[in-house]
């Protein structure tokens, strides 16, 4: 369960685990630009998926309180060796409607969700959404 | 996304200087899987545009007032 947000408007600090239902339930609306914004993330999702990437965590104002977010940051671990799908993982790469995408390795990985996703830009600490894959 | 404050400005200085170091580790090593290293270091210099692009837009804003 996605836990409510802070007074900030942000998430408890942490990663938290959610499908894509439940995703979609919490932020997929109300407003025009929210439901546009989570067809890009499930798209998203399904190409990851069949490119065989191991994880996916969703930050940015789009997991915030705000009506209508700006992007949704999108950081995917990859694993060693070739692409399962490498047209997938292409099409990843050119991008999606909304969708700000990092695919990196474990290390950076981790400094993304640990630092860089782990603060805004005032330094006030934030959670964020792991996608179960 | 653009900052809007001195705070913002500071804070965004100090990503976007992390960025660029974590770019020149990848760099620099050749151990890394090669297409992960490839896709990382094409990750992280888009956001380290992204944030130099953010940080110029808000420095030129000040010089404008």
């Amino acid at each position: 369960m996605i836990p409510p947000f802070d007074a900030d408007g942000f998430l408890p600090v942490g990663v938290h685990r959610a499908t894509l239902d439940e995703i979609r339930d919490r932020f997929g609306g109300p407003s025009e630009v929210r439901r546009a914004q989570m067809d890009s993330v499930g798209w998203m999702v399904d190409l990851a998926t069949r490119a065989g990437v191991a994880r996916i965590v969703l930050n940015g104002s789009f997991v915030t309180h705000i009506i209508e977010p700006n992007d949704v940051d999108c950081v995917l671990l990859v694993s060693p060796g070739g692409a399962k799908d490498q047209a997938a993982e292409n099409e990843l790469l050119q991008g999606l409607p909304f969708l700000d995408i990092s695919l990196v390795g474990q290390k950076d990985f981790d400094y993304f969700v640990n630092r860089f996703f782990a603060a805004d830009r005032m330094l006030r600490s934030k959670g964020m959404i792991e996608v179960v894959l | 996304m653009s900052i809007e404050n001195e705070t913002e400005l500071l804070n965004t200085r100090v990503k976007l200087r992390e960025l660029q170091e974590r770019y020149e580790v990848l760099r620099l090593d050749q151990s890394e899987d090669p297409r992960v290293r490839q896709l990382t270091m094409l990750s992280l210099k888009r956001l380290i545009n992204q944030l130099t692009e953010e940080v110029t837009r808000y420095e030129s804003s000040l010089h404008r007032v």
